[in-house]
């Protein structure tokens, strides 16, 4: 089964756009289908039982606003306290009493810190172990004295995500983020100089057999989001986190509940991946946070080469299918509305970057408008 | 691109055997296999409106080019505004529509008024029928398909009133109880329904032919608040008969309501019903979309974020859809939000108590967006 897979996904580039196209399904198993019709008489639970969230810090103006939209959950790193280390108590205790201030429930780390999960432990550099240790520790604590059990987390060392324009004219001139490979291409080497794919496998694989046993010891869901952008190398350091076959080699490692995936719609869709497909096939073990958000490649060819985000309801991915089939696997984690455009008076003040609050409102209201006509369906008014 | 997708999708029936043979395939939910679902397949993303879908429209009036950038940035492309005095000339209505066109904006309504002699039956009715014949004309000609208009003797404003909603959001309750005996304007007294019906029935007799030939229609508001008495004369457009009753008096699609969810249910009517009933006749020339949540029907309500609201808003908008109403669909009466305190100058309309700017706009437009798109996927 495994190896029908992967040949299919080397010789089938022009398929993944057709999967992309219409968010096609294929045939199922009438033992699926019993177990689906029972879901479709599932009681309406709001937001179709999914915990949106914003990503936010306990200060910002979206924590402000959060409950009037009744977006409950907070994803973001930890706040440092003075003279503590990041992985110590104090850190996750003050984080979380800071968002409870606010009525909010805290419940991801998007981003460990450098100083627990950075470049030593992805390029295996000298103090990597001692770099491990503090993730293991910080894990620990996190699930101790934060609540918190997922841990969002990315192998793209030294150059992170990254965007060629931050402030392209989108839809009524918002601004959008946008990227073409065309114009990274030309940015110099770092550093580090050339990073093999087979570097950072060998260095992925060392940090998943350290950790991965003391997460699930503890029920801590380590989360691996996809390299964006979704390219093969950028500034000469490979990326390896940006097909499904390199997500399905990572889950093979050390195959747990523990060892999951952030669905980042955009990376994924970028990639030639048929969202609603993948997230069924996956199913609710391995995807434990879902980043939604909508984008249109612009490069014709699969994996994208040039790209821009969009609107949630303008773009290629199939928003509905893809809101039905988190809904139908029974997705029950945080979803965050991810980048969004900067709208209107936002772009006035001189606002940018994918996270303003006025586009993000605009999400939510989209994102539960999609959830509510989901669980809805077949009820009476 | 779009085509590209559609042509290689009808070319590749032998994809279909090798999506199934491997373990990339999934299941949907209602059991489609790959090759039916590439026919059946209504939509690809993005998801647009088109000739025969509703669309989705705002309010807008004496807006700078910054606020209709808004608007296009919230996905609208349809827009409603209040009418220049009457009667309406071609070229005042050319020009209106001209300056929103250049914001990449269609006016898909314009609201009429000053015709009060006609609603309450005294000298002078004439002289404003015939300024709303020549402006249905102007209308017609501008390629404007939608007037909109009230009737109310004296509406019951007074009732609404601001209550807090869920963290310090606006909510806008109504209490007919301290306003029922609110007394009549001197200046108006008060009326009968015979009345009130005998100077609508004269008003449609003499406006619909015109409108039928200027291929314009008319949409008639519901009365909202839809008390029973307000200022001591009777509302003829806040029950369910009266409604029925004014679509019978012209039989024609140019005589037409506005129909809204909300007032249905302020009234404890089931709203799907009535847009099958109106819609059917194909006598629904504009739409409002928004939910409420109604403790005594007709006197005691309140109008709430879209989420927690006691209608169906997707069965709602599915029956759009099955009636096939191609109109606008307005996602009205936002909820207040702090957040516009901090971005003064970016009022989305008029506000209720409790309601109004435009952080709740967006809120609302986005849901209505996702239900439409849903809606269109099924």
């Amino acid at each position: 089964m495994e190896n029908n897979r992967r040949e299919f996904i080397k010789k089938s580039a022009s398929l993944a756009v057709v999967l992309s196209a219409g968010g096609i399904t294929a045939g199922c198993s009438s033992q699926v289908k019993n177990r689906e019709n029972k879901k479709a008489k599932k009681e309406y639970v709001k937001d179709a039982g999914i915990k949106f969230a914003f990503a936010m810090g306990a200060e910002s103006l979206k924590a402000a606003f959060a409950s009037q939209l009744a977006v409950n959950y907070a994803v973001s790193g930890v706040s440092r306290v003075p003279d503590v280390k990041s992985w110590e108590p104090q850190t996750m205790i003050a984080t979380k009493k800071a968002f409870e201030k606010k009525g909010l429930k805290w419940i991801v780390v998007e981003g460990p810190p450098g100083d627990a999960l950075g470049v030593k432990t992805k390029l295996g550099l000298d103090g990597r172990d001692e770099e491990i240790s503090n993730f293991i520790t910080f894990m620990k604590n996190l699930k101790q004295y934060g609540d918190v059990d997922i841990i969002c987390y990315n192998w793209m060392p030294v150059i992170g995500w990254s965007r060629t324009n931050k402030k392209r004219l989108g839809r009524g001139n918002a601004l959008v983020m946008d990227f073409d490979n065309e114009i990274a291409k030309q940015n110099p080497l770092t550093e580090y100089g050339e990073v093999s794919k087979e570097t950072l496998w060998k260095n992925l694989e060392y940090f998943v057999k350290a950790v991965m046993p003391e997460a699930e010891k503890i029920g801590m869901r380590l989360s691996m989001h996809p390299d964006d952008p979704q390219v093969d190398v950028i500034q000469g350091i490979s990326r390896i986190m940006n097909s499904v076959e390199n997500f399905d080699r990572l889950l093979a490692v050390y195959p747990n509940r523990c060892n999951g995936v952030t669905m980042c719609q955009g990376n994924f869709s970028l990639m030639g991946v048929d969202i609603p497909t993948v997230v069924r096939r996956w199913g609710k073990d391995v995807i434990n946070f879902v980043h939604f958000r909508n984008v249109q490649d612009l490069s014709g060819v699969v994996p994208s080469t040039r790209f821009t985000e969009t609107f949630h309801d303008e773009g290629q991915i199939d928003m509905y299918e893809a809101m039905k089939a988190y809904y139908d696997i029974g997705f029950d984690g945080p979803m965050r509305p991810d980048h969004v455009p900067t709208m209107a008076s936002e772009a006035e003040a001189g606002q940018s970057g994918g996270y303003t609050a006025l586009g993000n409102l605009f999400a939510i209201g989209y994102m539960r408008g999609l959830a509510e006509a989901i669980a809805k369906s077949g009820n009476n008014a | 691109m779009k085509e590209n997708r559609r042509n290689f999708i009808k070319k590749s029936a032998s994809i279909a055997a090798v999506v199934s043979a491997t373990g990339l395939n999934a299941c949907s939910g209602s059991g489609k296999n790959l090759a039916e679902s590439k026919e059946e397949k209504k939509v690809t993303w993005p998801v647009t409106e088109g000739q025969n879908t509703p669309k989705l429209c705002t309010g807008v009036g004496g807006d700078d080019e910054k606020q209709l950038k808004f608007v296009k940035q919230m996905g609208i492309d349809y827009v409603l505004t209040g009418g220049p005095r009457i009667p309406w000339k071609l070229e005042d209505l050319l020009s209106i529509m001209d300056k929103y066109k250049a914001s990449g904006l269609t006016v898909i309504n314009m609201m009429i008024g000053d015709h009060p002699n006609c609603i309450y039956g005294r000298e002078g009715r004439d002289e404003e029928i015939a300024k709303i014949k020549e402006s249905i004309v102007a209308a017609g000609k501008a390629g404007l398909p939608v007037i909109e208009y009230n009737w109310y003797i004296d509406r019951l404003i007074e009732g609404y009133y601001a209550k807090e909603g869920r963290g310090g959001s606006g909510v806008t309750a109504y209490d007919y109880s301290p306003v029922k005996d609110l007394p009549p304007d001197p200046q108006i007294g008060t009326y009968t329904a015979e009345q009130v019906w005998d100077n609508i029935t004269y008003f449609l007799k003499a406006v619909i032919p015109v409108a039928e030939q200027a291929g314009v229609r008319f949409a008639l508001h519901p009365n909202d608040p839809p008390a029973a008495i307000s200022h001591g004369s009777p509302q003829i457009m806040a029950t369910y008969e009266g409604w029925k009753r004014l679509l019978d008096i012209v039989k024609s699609p140019a005589n037409g309501m506005t129909y809204d969810p909300g007032v249905c249910k302020e009234m404890g009517l089931d709203p799907v019903e009535v847009l099958r009933y109106m819609g059917s006749r194909d006598q629904i020339n504009h739409a409002h979309y928004r939910n409420v949540i109604t403790q005594i029907p007709h006197d005691k309500y309140e109008e709430v974020f879209f989420d927690i609201g006691e209608i169906n808003m997707f069965e709602v908008m599915k029956e759009f859809f099955n009636v096939g109403y191609k109109k606008g669909i307005f996602p009205e009466h936002q909820r207040f939000f702090t957040r516009d305190a901090e971005f003064p100058g970016y009022v989305g309309g008029r506000g209720y108590p409790g309601g109004g700017g435009s952080t709740g706009l967006a809120y609302n437009v986005a849901y209505a967006r996702a239900m439409m798109q849903a809606a269109q996927s099924v």
